[in-house]
């Protein structure tokens, strides 16, 4: 017991600069060395791949990029491969911000996607309205009629002047092919749900963080008919669509970050039950 | 008309207005009921849009007040992070008004300050996530025992170096997330909803009044 007391109380109680000086180590050598492991594809990001395979050209997908810098490392991935896939089908994208700092990181994404390289024009085959404040009832505020609710786009330009927004009138929901939720925010989706696949039986589809999937999950597949799991599901997609791009380059990392985590956890019961004698 | 009426008769009369409107909306296909849907639901968005702009003058008041009382007693320390959030916020509200949210300057600040700041926040939680699981999931009974395993299997089952070479993985942790939590999620989920709709009607029937605020019955 003495022994295995020293080695398990050691083990339970590692100081605080030890693991996260591991942590850091991990990190770095995974970043400098990537190890390339392959990516195994679930049914949940298959289904968000199928449904935008789906489109036929000219059907519109309102996406909404709700998400924030804080998340960016692997939401961001997720939307530019969707919006490339999408663009391939020859669908018409329009952009909605749930998320108030989100408008500002679409620029960034637009430099990677690139969508005049496509031929996409904007105003005609995509748009960009910015955030819209007011949580759900703004979602069927949209669905209803979205030139009502967004007179100006992002870039302060009449939405009355661009074809697409034209396309788009009331009643909005009839002209919608696939809603696109990006969010990191916990009854956003929820929101989506209720007053989109619900109500009008739309076709929904979602990227959320890790920790947010069995919130969705409940809805799944019935009303949202596919979850794209943070940036695993963002590298999976990216897999899928033959877009090779950062999530693959980031999954060893999320790896990486899992097995520190891992480790941690069997490291803290290992040290648990030698100091309580093999656990009797 | 008398104070009784304009607090409470008003507004709970406004709420049911509005209230049957946007529910029959749901039910009712027909035109004239939508668009007047429509403006409600439009409203409510310009008014959230109001309330967070009222709720910039609010922190501008709190901190300009607290600033003046730790400055008196001394405490310039305190006074610091006040100083910089009010600082931040006028910087941000005057570049957004005066150059435009679109201009480069804008984004450049943003992409150059608040970006890599709240990225390397919600980055560092890992830290915390590892620190957390190392002291605190434990097998010390039965139920515990039950997590600790719940936590590889799923944590295993999210990476791909050891789904790749077990496959299983993959299929056990699905069928923990799609079976065993959905299940409890949906009942979750169900009592949620039913609760809601009871607190909907009640609502509708003036039978909660606490939104309006004060106890005067």
């Amino acid at each position: 017991m003495g022994e295995n007391g020293g080695i398990g109380k050691t083990l339970a109680n590692l100081p605080t600069w030890l693991y996260f000086g591991l942590i850091i180590l991990a990190m770095g050598y995974i970043t400098l060395y990537p190890l390339g492991f392959p990516v195994p594809i679930t049914d949940q990001t298959r289904n968000v791949y199928n449904a935008i395979e789906a489109l036929q050209p000219g059907d519109i997908i309102l996406m909404d990029q709700g998400y924030g810098a804080g998340t960016i490392a692997f939401h961001e991935p997720g939307f530019v491969v969707v919006f490339r896939h999408a663009m391939d089908k020859g669908a018409k994208i329009v952009i909605v911000s749930t998320g108030v700092e989100s408008p500002m990181l679409l620029e960034r994404a637009l430099e990677k996607i690139q969508p005049e390289a496509k031929g996409y024009e904007y105003g005609v085959d995509w748009v960009h309205l910015g955030y819209v404040a007011g949580g759900e009832p703004s979602y069927a505020s949209i669905l209803g009629d979205i030139n009502g609710l967004f007179t100006d786009d992002w870039e302060g330009t009449s939405t009355s002047s661009l074809p697409l927004m034209k396309e788009l009138s009331a009643p909005t929901n009839e002209k919608i092919d696939l809603v696109y939720i990006m969010t990191a925010g916990g009854d956003v989706v929820e929101g989506w749900i209720r007053q989109s696949a619900v109500r009008y039986d739309h076709t929904l589809i979602t990227q959320v963080n890790e920790m947010m999937v069995p919130t969705i999950l409940p809805y799944y597949p019935i009303n949202c008919d596919g979850i794209m799991n943070g940036g695993v599901g963002a590298a999976e997609y990216e897999v899928l669509s033959g877009y090779a791009g950062e999530a693959v380059k980031l999954s060893d990392m999320m790896t990486m970050g899992g097995l520190v985590v891992l480790v941690f956890l069997i490291l803290g019961n290992i040290g648990y039950f030698m100091t309580k004698g093999g656990g009797s | 008309m008398s104070q009784r009426t304009i607090r409470r008769q008003i507004p709970l009369a406004l709420t049911f207005i509005v209230g049957m409107i946007i529910t029959a909306n749901w039910f009712i296909d027909a035109a004239p009921l939508g668009a007047l849907s429509n403006t409600i639901t439009n409203f409510n968005t310009v008014m959230v849009a109001f309330m967070m702009g009222f709720a910039g003058v609010n922190i501008l008041m709190i901190h300009t007040r607290r600033i003046q009382r730790n400055m008196g007693q001394g405490n310039t320390v305190d006074s610091v992070y006040s100083v910089l959030l009010l600082g931040t916020l006028i910087i941000w509200t005057l570049l957004g008004i005066v150059m435009g949210r679109s201009s480069d300057t804008y984004q450049w600040l943003y992409t150059n300050v608040n970006l890599p700041l709240s990225a390397t926040a919600y980055a560092a939680t890992l830290f915390y996530l590892a620190s957390a699981t190392y002291r605190v999931i434990r097998a010390r009974s039965t139920e515990t025992t039950i997590l600790v395993v719940v936590s590889v299997v799923v944590i295993m089952g999210n990476m791909p170096m050891f789904v790749t070479y077990v496959p299983a993985l993959l299929t056990i942790k699905s069928w923990i997330a799609e079976v065993v939590v959905t299940a409890a999620y949906r009942a979750i989920t169900i009592g949620v909803g039913l609760g809601g709709i009871l607190m909907g009607i009640r609502t509708l029937l003036a039978m909660e009044t606490g939104f309006l605020g004060g106890t005067e019955e």
